[in-house]
């Protein structure tokens, strides 16, 4: 391992990697840090949702649209199972249609054109194992899927093909500040002197915050998913509903939300989700989400039960959240050198790449092409 | 939730002695067990149907197994067996998730006896996958247990005694034969046979294979490996060699065999899927064959309150997995305020005096017939390692050279292990693969991470609201 570079990456996940893609694109020496495996985080453990959607028109949505350049781009020389073969949001009430009109408008003039209601029968057409009890869809063309981990190994092999250093197994211990300018990172394998340290460490980013004395309000809600056998051709394209159930366990605590949705990877496999709760930092999964999944599956995809479909596997992922549901990027105050590139919440694969981009341009020409002033961790000071 | 003080997991010997144990200390025990009927593999019942008026023809083992089964129905109101029950998960609080029948049930066990048994070892070669290829041990219950012929022509390939104990019994059965391949060398294979057979009591039946195969005139041929198998959608001929002392193919003695079955006995794998589930640290011993749940003297493993006794602890035999199941229910009964600490003491004098001198013996069995790495080392690129998902050995190796040399991280990249098996049949051929091509032993090599379901499970199994 080198013991000097200009910029340190914490973290082999989506956001790490495509940072150090980037940096190291632009000539820049980079050295990325992962304290386990690449990928082993929650770009590891998602349903490989790339989700622009939902993001705020503005910079929000922009990081959103240059994360899908990105995927364009790489799919060029990597098969990461990309699929830009739209998403549905699914409406079981007519009163979605009409509380979603506004949200609809504002998007269709921001960059998602393609936005598009649909009647039960269009919808059918595109899904026809969805129940009848679904009356119509938001189809947003964008939207798609992707192999969440061969995504990360891809970014990570175009960043070493551009001179980027990768190390797995190496845990970041301290992290050395003199005169208010990062100067170099402890880690267990030595230490590296840097001008700059990127804090793309995902739900762990607060640990490395609270080297440097920053307080950083990243949050855990575990998303628990199931993952069937192949089944090839159940559903076209990445759907979730915009109802969800709120479950109370016995006694009154604890408690979790249900929200259906479904993805099916190119060989077939359904992931099937998901359950939505609180533990804190723990990715097992539970017998009450097997239950509520499966059952929710089986009543919008009736066909399962039909065809005896069996579960293979269960994960947790974590949405790493923070109180307004926005990315935490950017400089921080008081210590030069020390960048955030964390707290993605939720559709993290629909924004990581674009992150990187913007990270790095920050690093390397003063300025990011899409500002992120909305974005920084100053904003939770009060 | 039903609750109860001891479940215990698989209806093997260990299974069974651990039940019978412990309701003799006055403990309340469910048995789950997969099968239709108790006995596990080494003891398992001819199908319903089937009547026996002479035990004795059936060979020792039923006999063995007949008497453990007894000895388990004199204690039937303090154990309930659950036959045909898959645990598929357990989650925290020691809660055990099975399907009975096409039903989802759960309990809840103060204390949980693991006894999930051990599977044959996949050892895979050009032709692996065709019609035609099966396990020693699958051949074995379908000659024994199931009376049905696996072939008509069949070439026995592997290591270790129970290839001679298959042999015979496909001979008596009428099948031809066409030779046994033993990996080992002549020496070693012979010199140590008398003894093996004769420390489990076998000697008699052991002499009496031989003398089948003899009478026969199948040829065992110690010191060689099957190298391929060919066939246009089935298996018609195998090519086979001789090996060096690292297992690997010494080129130009290749011959070749019309065959219509493969049989492949390279020893069995222990199963660790619930172990890992609840946690408990593992190490990696190859004459146990592989990796194991680390456990004390009493069976207990590194989560309080979870045994791991038999073939899933190390594979050592059913005499073991019988003492051993004895030994973590009195331990478990101890711990449950059954037993006082003299009283369970004292019980498990004469088990250890047993397992000890038992275990001594059968981990030199497992030394002298573990897996050697050049049957790996030769495998070509083109052949399929992960079943489920069709990755081949290349694909694996230039994961490997790309720099990944976890099983997770492999299984990331490649979707090796990642099927309905979840990486049963390949795992143990990647780490061999990865210390081969990395030159890191193969304890070094993570092992993956199970999760529930770790058998495939119907989604409609969930009743519905």
């Amino acid at each position: 391992m080198k013991q000097e570079t200009e910029i340190v990456v914490a973290g082999g996940g989506i956001t790490g990697t495509a940072t150090a893609y980037y940096l190291a694109k632009a000539g820049k020496d980079v050295v990325l840090v992962e304290r386990g495996d690449l990928t082993r985080g929650s770009s590891a453990a998602n349903a490989g949702f790339v989700w622009i959607t939902y993001r705020a028109p503005g910079p929000a949505l922009r990081l959103g649209l240059a994360t899908l350049d990105s995927y364009d781009e790489m799919s060029k020389n990597h098969d990461m199972e990309y699929e830009k073969c739209g998403g549905l949001t699914l409406f079981e009430t007519e009163n979605l249609f009409k509380d979603m009109a506004p949200f609809v408008d504002v998007r269709k003039n921001a960059g998602l054109s393609g936005l598009k209601f649909l009647d039960r029968n269009g919808l059918l057409q595109l899904e026809p194992h969805l129940a009848p009890f679904v009356l119509g869809a938001l189809l947003n063309p964008l939207d798609g899927h992707i192999n969440p981990m061969r995504a990360v190994y891809a970014y990570a092999a175009e960043a070493r093909k551009h001179g980027a250093q990768l190390h797995t197994g190496v845990e970041i211990t301290g992290i050395n500040i003199e005169k208010g300018h990062v100067k170099s990172v402890i880690t267990n394998k030595g230490e590296i002197k840097t001008k700059y340290i990127v804090n793309a460490c995902g739900a762990h980013a607060p640990v490395l915050g609270k080297m440097v004395g920053l307080k950083v309000p990243i949050g855990f809600q575990r998303e628990q998913i199931l993952v069937s056998e192949e089944v090839p051709g159940i559903v076209g394209r990445p759907m979730f509903t915009a109802s969800y159930k709120k479950t109370v366990q016995q006694g009154g605590v604890g408690g979790f939300t249900t929200a259906f949705f479904a993805n099916q990877t190119k060989k077939g496999n359904l992931i099937l989700g998901g359950v939505n709760d609180f533990p804190g930092e723990v990715t097992s999964t539970t017998f009450e989400a097997f239950e509520a999944i499966s059952r929710e599956a089986i009543r919008y995809l009736p066909i399962l039960k039909t065809l005896s479909v069996r579960a293979i596997r269960s994960f947790a992922k974590f949405y790493i959240h923070t109180p307004d549901a926005l990315p935490v990027l950017g400089k921080v105050k008081g210590i030069e050198g020390f960048i955030m590139a964390s707290g993605l919440n939720d559709f993290g694969m629909g924004v990581g790449p674009g992150a990187g981009k913007v990270i790095s341009e920050l690093i390397c020409l003063g300025e990011p092409s899409i500002p992120l002033d909305g974005f920084s961790l100053s904003r939770f000071e009060n | 939730m039903k609750e109860v003080e001891i479940a215990i997991i698989g209806g093997g010997p260990g299974g069974i002695c651990a039940a019978a144990e412990a309701a003799k200390c006055g403990a309340h025990v469910v048995l789950l067990d997969e099968n239709p009927g108790l006995g596990g593999q080494i003891y398992r019942r001819l199908p319903g149907g089937f009547a026996v008026r002479d035990e004795g023809r059936l060979g020792k083992d039923y006999v063995e197994g007949t008497k453990l089964i007894r000895e388990l129905e004199q204690h039937k109101e303090k154990v309930e067996v659950i036959s045909g029950a898959v645990v598929w998960g357990v989650f925290p609080g020691n809660e055990i998730a099975f399907l009975s029948g096409d039903r989802n049930e759960r309990l809840k066990a103060n204390r949980v006896i693991l006894a999930e048994g051990a599977y044959d070892r996949p050892v895979p070669f050009p032709g692996w996958t065709l019609p035609g290829v099966i396990t020693g041990g699958a051949a074995l219950r379908m000659v024994k247990a199931e009376r049905i012929l696996p072939g008509e022509r069949l070439l026995l390939a592997g290591t270790g005694p129970l290839q001679l104990a298959l042999g015979a019994h496909l001979v008596q059965a009428g099948a031809k034969v066409v030779a046994i391949l033993e990996a080992s060398s002549r020496g070693a294979f012979w010199k140590h046979l008398p003894k093996l057979l004769g420390e489990r009591g076998l000697l008699k039946e052991g002499f009496n294979y031989i003398r089948e195969l003899q009478r026969a005139k199948v040829p065992v041929l110690t010191g060689h490996a099957v190298v391929a198998v060919q066939g246009d959608g089935e298996v018609q001929r195998a090519v086979y060699a001789r090996v060096d002392n690292n297992w690997k193919t010494i080129s130009g003695t290749e011959k070749t065999v019309e065959v219509d079955t493969i049989c492949s006995g390279y020893g069995l794998v222990p199963s660790t899927r619930l172990s890992r589930l609840f946690g408990c640290k593992h190490s990696w011993d190859r004459s146990l064959g592989g990796w194991v749940s680390e456990h004390d003297s009493y069976a207990e493993t590194t989560i309080q309150g979870v045994f791991t006794v038999g073939e899933c602890a190390g594979v050592r035999g059913a005499l073991v997995a019988a003492e051993e199941g004895r030994l973590a229910a009195i331990r478990a009964c101890q711990q449950l305020g059954r037993l006082s600490e003299d009283e369970a003491r004292r019980k498990s004098v004469s088990v250890v005096k047993r397992l000890k001198k038992l275990t001594g013996f059968e981990s030199a069995l497992g030394k002298m017939f573990a897996m050697r790495s050049g049957l790996f080392a030769q495998i070509p690129d083109e052949t399929v390692i992960c079943r489920c998902e069709e990755i081949t050995a290349g694909e694996i190796r230039s994961a490997i050279a790309e720099g990944l040399t976890s099983i997770d991280e492999i299984k990331a990249v490649t979707h090796a292990g990642m099927g309905p098996c979840q990486g049963r049949i390949c795992e143990t051929i990647v780490s061999e693969m990865v210390s081969i091509q990395t030159g890191r032993p193969p304890e070094e090599v993570r092992p993956h991470t199970p999760r529930p379901p770790v058998k495939p499970l119907v989604l409609g199994s969930f009743a519905q609201e």
